[in-house]
Order: C-alpha cells, then structure tokens, then sequence
C-alpha cells in the first residue's frame, strides 16, 4: 500500500532538535507558575526554584513520563456515532478551528462580534457536516455572562452538536461544575467516556498559566485527554527561525507532558502544534504562512519521536475573505500537517488569523478536507489497481469508458467529487459565485438541524449545574 | 539541510510500477503511425508491424535510449538572464496553456483570445520574475490558421525575453521556426537552444505522425524535446491513478526511444500531463487530489528512469478566482514540488486549462512564492537553532530585540507575499484580492518595456512568414 507522506528531517537532524530541546528543558528550564507543579516536579528529581515556580527537566523524568502517555486515545461523542480514536490505523480527525471574536457576513463583507445565536447556528452546521470529526466552540459570544460564559459556551456546544467537544478551562473552579455538567451529558464518568477534551495552552516562551494548569491537572485526574498548545510565534515570543521556534514549542509541549503524567500517570495527552509566525509589522498572529506548515512538519515529526499523538494547526488562513488566498493557505497548511502523518487536525471556519468565523468557508473546508483525505488515502499499489489486463485489452487507441473497471472503480471513489467546488462546463457555472452557494447550503443545514436531542431533564440539570456555580462565584 | 519531500512508492512499488510499464511497452506496443520512427524502431532491433504502424519495445533498447538523455539541459533565453538550466537544483516554474479563453476578471464574462491578447500576457510574463520560461498561454483565434503556427511564435519570442517552449504540429513548420529562432538568438539551437517543443503523445498509447515526425527534425536542430503524455482517467486512460501513470509513463518512454534514435543526446523532458475525466462530460479535470498523486506518481518514476519533469501543476477547475482555485493550485502545485519535479507548470488558467486569467497569473505568483518557500533547502544546526538566543531571552520575555530577529526577518525566513493579504482587517476591509491583482496588472503592463527585437531581426522573422505564407498558396 502507498500513501503520500512528507519526511522534513534526517535521524541526525531529528537527534540534533531532540538535543537542543533537552538543553532548553535542563539549562534554560521552565516556569510552572504553581507550587502544585513544583511539588511535583520536585518529587520526580527535577531541580525546582521554589521562589520563582521555575523547573529544570533532566531527560530521564522526560522520559519516564512520555512512556506513560496511551498510544490510543478515545475522543468521544456525546452521540456515540461520532466517537473517534487517534490511534496508528484511524482516519485523520478533523477538527473546527477556534475560537474566533467575530462572525462574517460573507455576502456583504462585514463582521460583528459573536453572538449566542452565532454559537448555536455554527453548532449546528457543524453536526451537519461530515468531514467535521470533532469540534470546538469555533465563535466566542460576546453576550452571555462572562461569569459563566466557559460552562454555558460548553453546554451550548453539546447540546447544538453530538460531536466530540474541545475547549480551554481557564480556571480551576469550574473544574467540579464542568466534570458534573459533561457527566450528566456523557451519562457516565468521562474515564469512561470522554465527550470533552480541554486544550492547555501554555504561555511562550516556556510558561505556564497558573490557573489553567491546575485546571488541567484536576481534569487530567477526571479523565479528560488534554490537547497540549505551545504558541510561540516566530519573531515574537519564539526565535526568529522556524527551527528555533520548534525547539521552544517542543520543550513547552514535553515540560507540560512532565507536568500531567506526574498528576495523573496515564492520562490521555496528546500533543498539539500551536506555534505560528507574527506579523512583524502589527505583531498578529500569521497562521497561513509557509513557515506555520513547515513549523507543523517538524513538531509533528519530533512528536511522532517521542511517541506522542499529535494536533496539527492546518487549513488556517491570514486572508480576509473566503477567497484564493483562503484556498491556497488552507490547502498548504493542511496538506503539510496530513503529509506529516498527524493524526487530529484543526481544520474549518476560520479567517483572518482565526479572528474571524465565516460560514462559506466552513462549507468550502470540506471540500479542502475531502481533497486532503484523498490525497493521503492508503491505496494499493499491485494488480489490482495497474488494471494491465484493461490497457492489454483496450490497446492501442480506443478509450476505457467500457471496461467493467471503470464503472466499479469510479464508483467506489476512485474519483473524488467535491461537494460545492465547480466541475463542468464554464457555462453551467457562468456568473455563480461559490461562497454564495456556500451561504446558501450553510444555511440549509444550520436549519435542518440534525443533533441528536439532548433530554429535556439533562438540559435542567446542566442549567441548575450553571447556576449553581453562578451563585458561588457571586 | 533539510527540504520536505513527498515520498509514495517504495522501492518495491517502483519496481512494480516499473515491470508494469515495461510489460506494455513489449506486450501491447505503441502505434508510432510513423513510417519514419518505425525504420528507427526495426533498426534499433524493436518488433514491428508496418502495416499498422507499431512497435514493441524491448527493455534493452528503452534502458540505451535512456543512458543517452542529459542530465542537464540548458533551456536558454532570448534574453541570456532568463537562461535555465535543469539539473539537480532546479526549481522553474513555467506558464500553463494553451487556453482558448480569456476571463475578464472583473465582469466574470469570457471571450476567445486572439493576438492582441497573447502579446500582453506574454509582456506579462516577461515582467514577473516568478516566471522562469513560459508558454503561450492564450490561443490568438484572429490569426490566418495558415501561418498561426510560425506567428504564434514570432509574436511570443517578441513580446517575452524568456525560454520559449510551445508545439510544432507540422513538420512544414520545422525549417521556417528554425530560421526565426537562430534569427532570435544570434547562435544555433545546439548552442542557444531559446526554443523547446512539446510533444504530447495521443491516449492511449500512440503517436501523432506529423507533431512526432517535426519533433525528430527540431531535436536533431538541438530543440530540447518535452514529451507530454495526457491519458486522462476514466476516459483515455483506465479509472485508477496507477492504470493511468502506467499509460503516461509507456507512453514517454515509448517517445524517449524514438527521440534518442533520431537525435542521440538529444535533450528530453518527461512531462506529466495526464489527469482525470469529468465522467458526466468528458472534460479534462487538472485540479482533482487524483493528478497530484498522478503527478507525483510519474515524477518519482521519471527520476527512476534519470529523467528531469516538468509536472502540470498549480491547476484548477475553478471557474473563476476563487477558493476553489487557491485550494486546488496549491494542492496540485505542492504535490509536484514536493515530489521534486525540476520545472513545473504554473501560471494563469482556470476551468481546466481553457480560460486564461491575467489576475489569477498574478495571485498564482504567491501560490508559487510560498510553495519556493516550503520547498527550500533550510539548514538544521545551531545557525538556526538559536538556542544562544533562546537562552538569553530565557523564561517570558520576547525576541524583538535580538540580532537574529532583525538578520532573519531581512533574509527572508519569513516569506512575503505581493497580494495576499496580511496585517489587520480594517487595513483591508472591502478589498478585493482579485481587483487588488487587475490593478497591478495594469500597472506593470503600462510600466514594463520588454528589450525589443532587432530592426533588422524583427524584418528577418516577417519575411520568413511571409515567404511561407508564399509557399503555402501555391
């Protein structure tokens, strides 16, 4: 069986990173920012400054903790239809990219900030399409509670969509209020079946939140896999070159690896690539570069390394529009993550350097997502697709529309068709625009509304869950 | 150094892949439909049959006709800075064609090209340094059908200073192009070869007797030879990716041994040119996931065989310049680079190679630039590491102020794109990409003066024509 794949390193040059990625976690080390973590760390042998929440990581605790992260990883959907597992032999897990301040009128060009409604309606097109695998709350609302705004956004998110949800927990009080509320979703403990998945984002170069880290490690003990997502960004808050920026976004991954297997050995980790490059000129986030998919290839080599399943940040775009710009960064970026063989991957909605949620692209990423997913399909390379009895008998001259074959092939997808990309004659598609017809089956969607219902006693008791914590944190 | 690089078959699926090939070449043969190349082929020792043409070609005599084709070749410009060479290092990307439309970008609407049109393309052409040779992308309809084919190239080597490549139909033509490009380059093709030719071969295994019977003349003038094989699958080719590189690559062989027979050392470029049927209309699909593996299929096969390649690339469907169209040029345009194709076919047309887009020649501009990017040769060691830098910036902090900011930002670590758009919405909003791309083709067409032909050069080429229009009356 062949399949397309991207190898950017050599062994030398793979020990060389793995090198200078220890030498940052030993000489340079990294600031945990809680005595939580310290205590930890401390207690694994690790060299601590307990004053400045500061860690140095000898290779031998790397080592004992990477051996400890699962190889299969079960990212479960409230509806059981859509469980996905990140394992050797499982299709790509795409992902809804997020999470964005602004929706996009993609007809008139305007944006405004998101709203619950958008949440809900991006939910639901979501559930209804299915090159979406799993999902985060991709449009932030900027009018529910902000008190409560992490486990309504939650809720809101399972209940529009059956799909596998992720999402940051920012602080560790919510912690008890979120496991209580996913369980009641789940109907079981999330050891057990995991509907969530909570993102760490640690802060470059070579930090961690307090508060967010604490929340991980009390989830990681709940049983909820944790989506680690180093963010240097290249110029700014990493060196100036893809490779430096990888060293920084590989030695916060495996100080955060340490951290997590030491509070919950065994615990569910995979390894996210949230490195980007910055916009020198404004110091924005640049997420469509070439260098963002040559900083994925190498993080998801250096991953795959250390044997850790991987989250690729793909299919993103700077451009302001759903526009060629949008196609060509998205399809490089995510071809860069596929081609590197990771085995999640954030792939829809986004403009603008994930400011932005546009409805027609999240349309049009299933057909990127469907070319991607052809493109790095198994496929066998033998006699039964050479087909040399079909060019024996066809010879020389004459066509191949009457071979068995090609009816049997074709159908089974040998082809693959795009669902609104254009195929045809020019005159069948004269003066139609393909985000208009993007919106059009969008909004076709959004209102069929196809999620499996949530049970009108669950809904009470996330709400009371909600409302609860509401009243101790006012 | 590290480069990313697309790998598919194994060593044992190439020698599959190639037993395959070998198998139709002895088994099934090819129609030369030449009298010419089938007294080539029986001297060479291969089977014929005279009466119909065709040949069965032993390995033996496919690996002597291979042993015999440069590893280098030198596709020479009118203008000496615009020389290319292919060789290892080589990375030229070249303009597609030849289109029979052209789109106007703003109104949507389409209209036959005519000669007016191809001068300014190729002025165009002649102004963008992404454009390493070109071809004469649009078909000029208005000319007298009689002489088209010596004016097409009269007005392309005029209007563009850079390696002409385009097909010669007729072996009429040979003797009058050969005077005109001489003229051109002030040397013989041997020594200034400023021209190329194109030899596509006719799916499913034959040659076309009078474009093959020109070619032998052209490579014996010293006209390097891009033999381009187009089976498309489903139709012309069998419906799987392998079926059809089986056929692509029979039929390149197939004409690498009738062009070393004729012109020993003669320069000869594999070119991939097969792609997918659109099965409800026949049409040529050139966007399809399935002709980048195709592509990157013959290419690793190409360079089995010792051959350079010019894959078809940054292809598209699309109807207009659209997401479609970024996503689908990147894709197929990733596919051959990474597949380390030496020159590639890249610029302007859209809806399967039929309309030509004067702004899409300038956005694919970027799709190249940022493709270069990906591709390039990038060190791996502690010149890019940077870990001095990690190490003093150490724990928070950023690296605005380090000297490696300013050193590799000037370098172009970060790649800059000319139109697609980064930096802050606002900067941009209601900005269209594609009036963004019209206006600067606007500008270099009423800025850009192409060095002109000689008085005495451009007088020459008119009397050729003219005499061969003379000659073609009577």
């Amino acid at each position: 069986m062949a399949k397309a794949r991207i190898q950017y390193l050599s062994d030398a040059e793979r020990q060389f990173v793995h090198e200078q990625t220890m030498r940052v976690l030993t000489e340079i080390g990294v600031a945990y920012n809680t005595p939580k973590a310290i205590d930890l760390l401390a207690e694994a042998g690790a060299e601590v400054d307990r004053d400045k929440l500061t860690a140095k990581i000898p290779w031998d605790v790397v080592e004992r903790c990477l051996k400890t992260v699962p190889r299969r990883i079960l990212l479960a959907g409230r509806d059981p239809r859509h469980d996905r597992y990140l394992d050797d032999d499982e299709p790509i897990v795409f992902t809804t990219d997020g999470t964005a301040t602004y929706m996009y009128d993609d007809l008139s060009g305007e944006r405004w900030e998101g709203t619950e409604k958008d949440l809900r309606e991006m939910m639901r097109l979501f559930e209804g399409l299915d090159e979406v695998d799993m999902v985060w709350c991709s449009i932030c609302p900027r009018d529910i509670d902000p008190l409560t705004s992490s486990l309504r956004m939650a809720a809101i998110g399972l209940s529009e969509c059956g799909k596998h949800l992720q999402d940051e927990v920012r602080e560790p009080e919510q912690v008890a209020p979120f496991v209580e509320m996913l369980e009641t979703f789940a109907g079981a403990s999330l050891h057990e079946r995991p509907i969530y998945s909570v993102t760490n984002c640690t802060i470059a170069p070579l930090q961690h939140d307090r508060d967010m880290t604490e929340a991980g490690i009390e989830l990681a003990k709940a049983g909820v896999p944790i989506f680690v997502l180093p963010m240097p960004q290249m110029g700014t808050t990493g060196p100036m070159t893809v490779l430096g920026t990888c060293i920084v976004n590989m030695a916060e991954l495996l100080s955060a690896v340490v951290v997590f297997q030491l509070a919950a050995p065994g615990c569910a980790l995979v390894s996210g690539v949230g490195s980007a490059a910055a916009e020198m000129r404004s110091g924005l986030y640049l997420c469509g570069a070439p260098e963002v998919g040559l900083i994925n290839i190498i993080c998801i080599e250096m991953s795959h390394f250390y044997g850790l399943r991987t989250m690729g940040s793909a299919i993103s775009t700077d451009a302001k529009a759903t526009n060629h710009q949008a196609g060509g960064e998205g399809m490089m970026t995510g071809l860069a993550s596929a081609l590197a063989g990771s085995e999640c991957i954030l792939a829809f909605a986004l403009l603008d350097g994930a400011q932005i949620v546009s409805k027609a692209k999240t349309v049009l990423d299933c057909d990127t997502v469907g070319a991607i997913r052809r493109f790095v399909r198994q496929d066998p390379i033998d006699a039964s697709t050479a087909l040399l009895d079909d060019i024996r008998s066809v010879g020389i001259g004459g066509h191949y529309l009457g071979c068995r074959s090609t009816r049997q092939f074709y159908r089974g997808g040998e082809l693959w068709q795009p669902a609104v990309w254009q195929r045809g004659p020019f005159d069948q598609f004269a003066g139609r625009s393909l985000v208009q017809e993007a919106c059009a089956k969008a909004e076709e969607i959004i209102a069929a509304n196809v999620a499996a219902p949530v049970s009108d006693d669950v809904l009470r008791r996330v709400d009371k869950v909600i409302a609860d914590f509401a009243r101790t944190q006012a | 150094m590290a480069r990313a690089r697309l790998t598919y078959l194994s060593d044992a699926e190439r020698e599959f892949v190639h037993e395959q090939v070998v198998r139709v070449l002895a088994e099934v043969g090819i129609a030369y439909n030449s009298p010419k190349a089938i007294d080539l082929l029986a001297e060479a020792g291969a089977p014929v049959d005279r009466d119909t043409l065709t040949a069965k070609i032993p390995w033996e005599l496919v690996q002597h006709c291979l042993a015999q084709v440069p590893p280098r070749i030198l596709l020479a410009a009118r203008d000496p800075r615009h020389d290319i060479v292919l060789d290892d290092d080589a990375f030229a990307c070249i303009t597609d064609g030849t289109g029979t439309f052209m789109l106007d970008d703003l109104t949507g609407e389409i209209r036959e090209g005519t000669a007016a049109d191809m001068r300014k393309v190729m002025n165009l052409f002649d102004a963008l340094p992404e454009v390493d040779y070109v071809w004469p992308s649009i078909s000029a309809r208005d000319l007298d059908p009689a002489t088209a084919g010596l004016e097409i190239e009269a007005i392309a080597i005029a209007a563009c200073s850079k390696h002409l490549q385009d097909e010669v139909r007729v072996p009429e033509h040979v003797a009058p192009l050969l005077e005109i490009f001489e003229a051109v380059a002030g040397a013989s093709l041997h020594d200034r070869p400023i021209f190329s030719t194109i030899n596509c071969t006719i799916a499913p295994l034959q040659h076309e007797r009078e474009m093959t019977e020109a070619s032998m003349m052209l490579a014996c003038a010293g006209v390097p030879i891009l033999v381009l094989p187009m089976p498309q699958m489903g139709t012309t080719g069998p419906m799987t990716v392998l079926g059809t590189c089986i056929v692509n690559m029979a039929e390149l062989l197939s004409a690498v041994v009738l062009f070393e027979l004729a012109a020993p050392g003669c320069a000869v470029i594999s070119g991939v040119g097969a792609a997918s049927a659109e099965m409800r209309s026949g049409l040529y699909l050139s966007g399809t996931p399935e002709v980048g593996l195709i592509n990157a299929i013959c290419i690793e096969m190409s360079h089995f065989y010792g051959l350079r390649v010019t894959g078809s690339a940054v292809s598209c469907d699309a109807k207009y310049i659209n997401h479609q169209a970024g996503g689908e040029g990147m894709m197929t345009g990733l596919a051959a680079a990474l597949a380390g194709a030496e020159s590639m076919l890249a610029f302007s047309l859209l809806d399967g190679a039929q309309v030509v887009s004067l702004a899409k020649t300038l956005l694919d501009c970027d799709t190249v630039g940022a493709i270069r990017r990906f591709v390039r040769n990038d060190p791996i060691d502690a010149s890019t590491a940077l870990f001095d830098d990690i190490a003093a910036v150490g724990i928070g902090g950023h690296y605005l102020g380090r000297r490696s900011t300013r050193q590799f930002y000037r370098g172009g670590e970060l790649w800059q794109p000319a139109l697609w758009q980064r930096g802050p919405f606002e900067s941009f909003a209601g900005t269209s990409l594609v009036r963004d791309a019209v206006d600067r083709v606007d500008e270099i067409l009423a800025t850009h003066v192409v060095p002109p032909l000689e008085e005495d050069v451009q007088r020459h080429i008119d009397g050729v024509i003219a005499g061969f229009a003379r000659s073609a009356r009577t």
